[in-house]
């Protein structure tokens, strides 16, 4: 039982991670209909920023937290002017290739300046833990726990209530009627990538201390990531949210129970599952929006 | 102006015969080799990201997969198999598998089935490297015999030597471009185009885009599988990064930088990305980083590729085209 529970504290860990890539990955293709290949290696170098800061610079951790997550907002917006807006009236297929051709930018930029041996960034809280009911939880999980529902309920209540979350949302559902009642569609669209990076950012300062930090993760991240927003149905903020958490929660019973060199292969084995039984995913209304 | 065709025509096969004559080097009839290998894998590509203009991103998956078949069929099975018999299990077991990639993955959207098809290909990589009973896993099969080619009524023909290779890769490139070049220009290829330019329009004029878009799927995955098949032979190894994402992205810059749906662009890509990094000996660990600097400007800066520029060269010796968008009105007789 106190293992069952450990496995599933371990899964929710990591579906925060995929989470805060998922939410991204939807976001986008939700506003500006485009799908990020670059949404994984977004949250590789907010990892790295981390390290640098954090682990290489010894800053303090909630200052490497700002400071990660405005310079992730920055990116966000430097991406989409330079990756994304050349090519918006472009087929969709020069779409995919410019992000990622990004993608493969980054992550060899990242190889070339850090290497490719994987970096340990641990916190102090990774080592120190609480008892709950019998099990222990490190520090560090109850953060990434705490983090991940303050900042999945602040993005709730941003697009539910707040006018500029109604403006991207309106945008997400029709882009002429939003530009005709006088919504900017190309700052929502920057807005949109800012917001999406800089949730990457915010996963990543909490997660990364959890694992390695190496150039290479952004491939497997934006997999899980699909994986996670095909079972939540596609374009839509909660449902990559719970399909995050499931697929967190799924792969660490596989690991724990079943093998942990073919984990990866459950993501794989849940996305084509969820396509036989119900393409338009397990929380989907078969159609797109925020 | 057919003289000068016909002149081309010898030029071109001049060139493709002289060099085992004439070239000395072994290591430049190497880079030939492959890189006939690699503009054959890219124009079996190009049929399913160019001409019917969906992004599969498991291509080198199937490559991987012709050379696991070639491979274990030469050393597990006693006094190994004929080069035929390989390509044909390899073709038909490449096929069977893009089939059952289509079924499954046609039903989403283009850019998810992007995403799905390199889930397959991450996972595909994933089981090839754990699998270590059948494959060898990270420590590749290695040595793959050379192979031999035995016909009912030939003599058996093996394959030693690096001209007996180039013979063999040049044949192979050959009929695998002529193949897809056939499928192109046929009542197939226009309806690739016709799905590429507006699926719907397509469907409205009774072309059923899902069976063509099978056919332009399951035929590059079987190509693949024989050059796949043929790379394994040549290079004696055969390593579960064969089939990584690495060898995709040169696949796309070479099918996208060429210029997509076009040979000669695509033979051009296949030179410039295969042989000039080989022998300019760029920096290895700069060259992935290059090449996404140089898709990114090319989807930026010139989405039709070399193509676009072979073109707009071309054009400008004639006055009479670009001046002239609509056709002037026919006489009425």
């Amino acid at each position: 039982m106190q293992v069952l529970l450990q496995h599933i504290m371990n899964g929710i860990t990591v579906g925060a991670m995929y989470a805060s890539v998922a939410i991204g990955l939807s976001l986008v293709f939700g506003v500006v209909r485009v799908t990020n290949f670059a949404q994984g290696d977004a949250f590789m170098v907010a990892s790295f920023l981390f390290f640098v800061f954090y682990t290489a610079m010894g800053m303090p951790y909630a200052a490497v937290i700002v400071l990660c997550i405005v310079l992730m907002a920055l990116y966000g917006v430097v991406f989409e002017r330079i990756v994304v807006r050349p090519v918006l009236g472009r087929v969709w297929y020069l779409q995919l290739i410019s992000t990622l051709a990004a993608a493969i930018i980054l992550k060899n930029g990242a190889r070339l300046i850090w290497g490719s041996t994987p970096r340990a960034t641990p916190t102090p809280h990774v080592s120190s833990f609480i008892k709950i009911g019998g099990f222990e939880v490190s520090h560090q999980r109850l953060i990434v726990l705490v983090v991940a529902v303050i900042s999945f309920a602040a993005l709730q209540y941003f697009l539910q209530r707040t006018r500029l979350g109604k403006a991207l949302r309106a945008v997400s559902q029709n882009r002429d009627a939003s530009t005709i009642v006088g919504i900017d569609v190309k700052s929502m669209s920057r807005l949109t990538f800012a917001l999406s990076a800089a949730l990457a950012a915010l996963g990543a300062v909490a997660v990364t201390p959890l694992f390695n930090v190496y150039p290479d993760m952004g491939g497997p991240l934006i997999v899980k990531a699909f994986a996670a927003v095909t079972v939540g149905g596609f374009g839509q903020v909660k449902g990559a949210i719970y399909g995050s958490l499931l697929l967190g929660v799924a792969e660490a019973l596989a690991t724990g129970y079943v093998s942990a060199a073919y984990k990866d292969v459950i993501a794989f084995g849940i996305i084509v599952l969820v396509l036989i039984v119900r393409p338009q995913g397990l929380f989907g209304r078969g159609k797109v929006g925020i | 102006m057919i003289k000068s065709k016909y002149a081309l025509w010898a030029l071109a096969l001049l060139a493709l015969v002289l060099p085992p004559f004439v070239i000395k080097s072994p290591y430049v009839i190497h880079i030939l080799i492959l890189t006939g290998l690699y503009i054959g894998l890219a124009y079996s590509y190009n049929l399913i990201i160019g001409e019917i203009g969906i992004l599969s991103l498991a291509h080198p998956v199937f490559f991987g997969i012709g050379g696991y078949v070639a491979a274990l069929m030469s050393t597990r099975i006693p006094g190994g198999a004929s080069l035929l018999a390989e390509w044909a299990v390899a073709l038909v077991f490449c096929s069977a598998l893009a089939f059952a990639v289509g079924i499954l993955f046609f039903r989403l959207a283009s850019g998810a089935f992007a995403i799905a098809t390199l889930a397959f290909g991450l996972i595909a990589e994933l089981i090839i490297r754990n699998w270590v009973t059948l494959t060898n896993g990270p420590m590749c099969i290695v040595p793959i015999p050379r192979p031999r080619l035995s016909l009912a009524f030939l003599p058996t023909l093996h394959i030693r030597s690096l001209t007996q290779f180039y013979w063999l890769v040049l044949v192979m490139t050959l009929l695998v471009l002529a193949f897809c070049y056939r499928m192109v220009r046929s009542r197939i290829g226009r309806s690739f185009l016709a799905i590429r330019e507006n699926e719907t329009l397509a469907s409205s004029l009774g072309i059923n885009p899902l069976k063509y878009k099978m056919l332009a799927l399951v035929a590059g995955a079987g190509l693949a599988g024989v050059i796949g098949a043929t790379y394994a032979h040549y290079m004696q190894i055969i390593c579960p990064t064969d089939m990584s994402f690495a060898v995709t992205t040169i696949l796309l810059i070479i099918v996208y930088v060429g210029g997509a749906g076009s040979l000669r662009g695509i033979i051009l890509g296949g030179f410039l990305f295969t042989a000039l990094p080989e022998l300019l000996r760029a920096a290895p660990q700069y060259r992935l980083f290059t090449y996404g600097i140089i898709l990114l400007s090319t989807a930026i800066f010139m989405p039709e590729g070399l193509e676009g520029i072979i073109q707009r060269l071309t054009s400008r010796r004639k006055p009479s085209a670009g001046q002239c968008p609509v056709d002037p009105p026919a006489q009425q007789v």
